[in-house]
């Protein structure tokens, strides 16, 4: 999609298995984790979520809507005119609760807390009640593409209104049962690793992870901008690492740039080598000799893990600075950091990037 | 924004009928799907009706055109069954010739196929067929499903906001197609009856034991359907290329939030009146325009209450003809938007309008009744659809003739 | 404290997850539904659940169970009446 207006990213709030949700900090400290599952380094809900309404809440929906609340103080953003989430499994625990519970007890004395929570829009709803909005709200349920359609949605929508600011996030939660059904599928490791030599096992499947993150975005440059989104692009079963280069060829072409422009590669690696083989042929093939990054090591593998290779991205670019757990090889140092390119996918199949410059 | 979307082929399935036609007849006729549940076991089956569609696996596999226990979800093989009609019914042999997208929802997904084999699939010792539906909670998996069996490659996506999810993947799809990023979309959604939703809806105390009764004083609550239905959204440029004869325009939509209950409209209806009238506002019309609305009406105490004085507050004295049209089919979730997408495109096309069934008592709150029998030969030009649903979700559609 | 009423208490706290409230803290008469305590409609049949599964009392309309947990004397109320009517 070709553009002339110009979006920024102007507000995150993001809560994974590091500790990411102070905006004051990055990456500071890093969390080791040796089970092959990484949950979320908490905040304190109550700072943001009133103790009545928490009281019924599940984790998730405690974690989405303070990563919510976190991103929209960060922006100074009181009304949102649209809410936008995106997320894989969605409520996959109050799912999993209600169905044990269906099971268990024979269908009989079922109370409706697990249910009601459990559809995908529960955590755009709650945001909508906790801030009030009455704007456009939806929320997107794609596997590995759930975050970047949400991006898609939300890029049209200033398109056309410059003026909105729009609060947009994605999560998704390790769950017991999934993770067994992909270590049967070896698409998660059955054998237990440490998540930071995620890049030095076996390289087969991958770790499982957890998270969400949350963007304000909108027009005008605010004084903490953290970067311009420049666009997204999903691309579906490609043929081929040659159908993948031709898609980054066409999105760098249409935002004026090429590949020597790009500073920074951020590759959405899972860690298993055959599913991770197509991206980085592309990417080695396009941008030979720059700055690799990975992320999947430190907030693990879920359908929407994108949006922590975004945050990410946004953190460097504020900050110009890149954090050594995050490089994948060490390439000459950079005066300035300028452009940044995320590639991820999802189970090989669904592959997607974002394309980010500094604000 | 410049850019014109028409609706150009329907597909659908439900407890009424196997296709477009089907459904026509049936709502003609004033025939109702709502009857007792029997294709899978529950504890319920004698006490809660449901709207069924009365097709085996094995049988819907057939009409699909796919083999048994490969892997495709109820929820996946009557999407297929939709979508094969809507792309034929557009006239589109090719997919590949022209940009064009997929955009499915659901509530629950595979939950059907799932909620039996979870014990299994967790148990890493046990191989079996059984492990082909492993990867069938997820939204997506169904779309993918689809995609895959015709081809769709451009864009592929699912949205999931409960009972308003079809609509949302029109408003997305007519979207793609204003910003130039699609050519055409097909759009819509697929629901099964589950034990998962059954129990739920169960446990939320709003299901009627009897056949439903929206927008009666006496109404009991919602019967639950299951359904998949489609709607091919195309360009102008498209039509203006291949010279087709659209059967719709898109004139209006908008989603709006309650911002009031996570499962609950808010009893003014402030969220419905939003929708309502944002969705007539983009299409430049003055709400005495519209002819008839198909209302969400799902019977609840709550939701006809809140939506029939939003109609009120809206429409004043220029209220148009409404109705329900879940009694037909039940509550098909996330599909409802694109089955009553089809019915409200049917109603234009046709010049008719249909009943509300089961309406016997004025709601002593308001003062508007909703339509009680079919009405033919009248001159329908713009109609309204909405879909809410839970997470205070709110969206309109409007179709207008062409 | 009335043995019903201590253990009703307990129950909806437990049950409604009123994290940090003790049952001699939780005023029988003070509306469930008002201001105060601000339960809903979903609260309601979380309650409905609960006096099935303690108490053996079905009650099929919510609105038998919103009118019955206006307090917890009426709740204690409501439940006595119930079993005193099981028994005649």
């Amino acid at each position: 999609m070709e553009n002339t207006t110009t979006f920024y990213v102007q507000g995150l709030g993001n809560i994974s298995p590091q500790k990411t949700f102070d905006n004051n900090e990055f990456l500071n400290e890093i969390s080791e984790y040796n089970d092959n599952v990484l949950p979320c380094v908490l905040p304190e809900f109550k700072n943001y979520i009133h103790p009545v309404a928490l009281r019924r809440m599940s984790r998730l929906l405690r974690i989405g809507l303070s990563a919510a609340k976190i991103c929209a103080q960060d922006a100074q953003l009181d009304m949102p005119d649209a809410i936008i989430t995106a997320s894989g499994y969605g409520a996959i625990g109050d799912t999993s609760n209600f169905l044990w519970e269906i099971l268990n007890n024979g269908e009989k004395q079922l109370t409706p807390t697990f249910f009601m929570q459990s559809t995908y829009n529960t955590i755009s709803g709650a945001i909508a009640m906790n801030m009030k909005c009455n704007n456009y709200n939806t929320t997107y349920a794609h596997r590995g593409f759930s975050f970047e359609n949400a991006l898609q949605d939300a890029l049209m929508q200033l398109t056309d209104t410059p003026s909105k600011r729009i609060l947009l996030g994605a999560f998704d939660e390790t769950n017991k049962e999934q993770h067994a059904i992909k270590q049967f599928d070896g698409l998660h490791k059955r054998k237990n690793i440490n998540n930071l030599t995620l890049f030095q096992s076996d390289g087969l499947g991958t770790i499982e992870g957890e998270g969400a993150a949350f963007f304000t975005l909108g027009t005008e440059k605010t004084p903490n901008a953290y970067a311009k989104l420049l666009g997204v692009k999903t691309i579906y079963r490609p043929e081929d690492a040659g159908e993948l280069q031709s898609q980054i060829h066409t999105l760098l072409t249409e935002n004026n740039l090429d590949a020597n422009a790009i500073d920074v590669v951020i590759n959405g690696a899972g860690g298993d080598t055959q599913l991770d083989a197509m991206s980085n042929i592309a990417l080695n093939n396009l941008f030979d000799g720059k700055q690799f990054l990975a992320f999947k090591h430190l907030c693990g593998d879920y359908c929407t893990a994108a949006s922590f290779g975004m945050w990410l991205g946004c953190k460097i670019l504020q900050h110009q600075a890149i954090p050594e757990i995050t490089k994948v090889n060490q390439a000459a140092p950079l005066s300035s950091i300028k452009n940044v390119l995320i590639l991820n996918h999802f189970w090989g199949k669904r592959y997607s990037l974002i394309l980010l410059q500094q604000a | 924004m410049s850019r014109k979307v028409f609706i150009t082929g329907t597909g659908i399935i439900t407890s009424i009928g196997k296709n477009t036609n089907e459904h026509l007849d049936a709502l003609l006729h004033k025939r109702s799907g709502i009857g007792k549940l029997e294709l899978f076991p529950t504890i319920h089956s004698e006490t809660i009706p449901v709207g069924e569609i009365k097709l085996t696996d094995e049988e819907l596999c057939s009409i699909a055109g796919v083999q048994p226990n490969s892997g495709f979800t109820r929820t996946a093989l009557i999407a297929i069954i939709a979508c094969r009609e809507a792309l034929a019914s557009a006239n589109i042999e090719n997919i590949k010739e022209a940009r064009t997208g997929l955009i499915s929802s659901t509530t629950v997904g595979g939950m059907r196929e799932f909620e039996n084999i979870l014990t299994d699939l967790t148990d890493l010792s046990k191989d079996g067929n059984f492990r082909n539906y492993a990867h069938v909670t997820d939204a997506g998996e169904h779309t993918e499903r689809v995609a895959d069996l015709f081809g769709f490659k451009d864009y592929v996506s699912t949205t999931s906001t409960a009972c308003s999810s079809a609509s949302n993947a029109i408003i997305l799809g007519a979207e793609l197609i204003k910003h130039g990023i699609l050519d055409r979309v097909v759009c819509g959604g697929s629901d099964v009856l589950s034990k998962f939703t059954l129990n739920g809806f169960n446990s939320l105390m709003i299901l009627d034991k009897r056949t439903m009764h929206p927008f009666d004083a006496q109404r009991g609550g919602v019967n639950l359907g299951e359904g998949a239905a489609f709607v091919v959204l195309e360009s102008e440029e498209m039509i203006a290329k291949y010279n087709k004869k659209p059967l719709v325009e898109l004139t209006g939509y908008s989603n709006s939030n309650d911002a009031f209950h996570q499962t609950a409209s808010s009893p003014d209806g402030d969220g419905a009146l939003l929708s309502m009238s944002r969705a007539i506002a983009m299409a430049g019309v003055e709400p005495k325009a519209v002819d008839y609305i198909n209302c969400h009406g799902t019977g609840t105490e709550n939701n006809d209450l809140s939506e029939a004085l939003a109609i009120q507050k809206l429409f004043q004295e220029h209220v148009p003809y409404f109705s329900s049209t879940k009694p037909y089919t039940g509550h098909t979730l996330a599909a409802a938007g694109s089955v009553e997408a089809v019915f409200s495109i049917l109603s234009i096309q046709n010049n008719v309008l249909f009943p509300n069934l089961n309406f016997e008592n004025q709601m002593p709150e308001i003062s508007i009744s909703p339509l009680k029998e079919l009405m033919q030969n009248v001159e329908v030009k713009h109609v309204l659809s909405n879909s809410f649903g839970f997470g205070g979700s709110n969206t309109s559609l409007l179709f207008s003739k062409v | 404290m009335d043995e019903l009423i201590y253990n009703l208490k307990k129950e909806i706290i437990s049950r409604l997850n009123l994290e940090g409230m003790t049952p001699e803290e939780f005023d029988e008469n003070t509306p469930l539904f008002g201001p105060d305590f601000g339960l809903d409609s979903i609260d309601s049949l979380e309650l409905i659940v609960m006096l099935e599964k303690n108490y053996g009392i079905k009650i099929e309309d919510p609105k038998v169970g919103r009118q019955a947990f206006q307090t917890v004397t009426t709740m204690a109320e409501f439940i006595r009446e119930q079993q005193a009517s099981k028994t005649a």
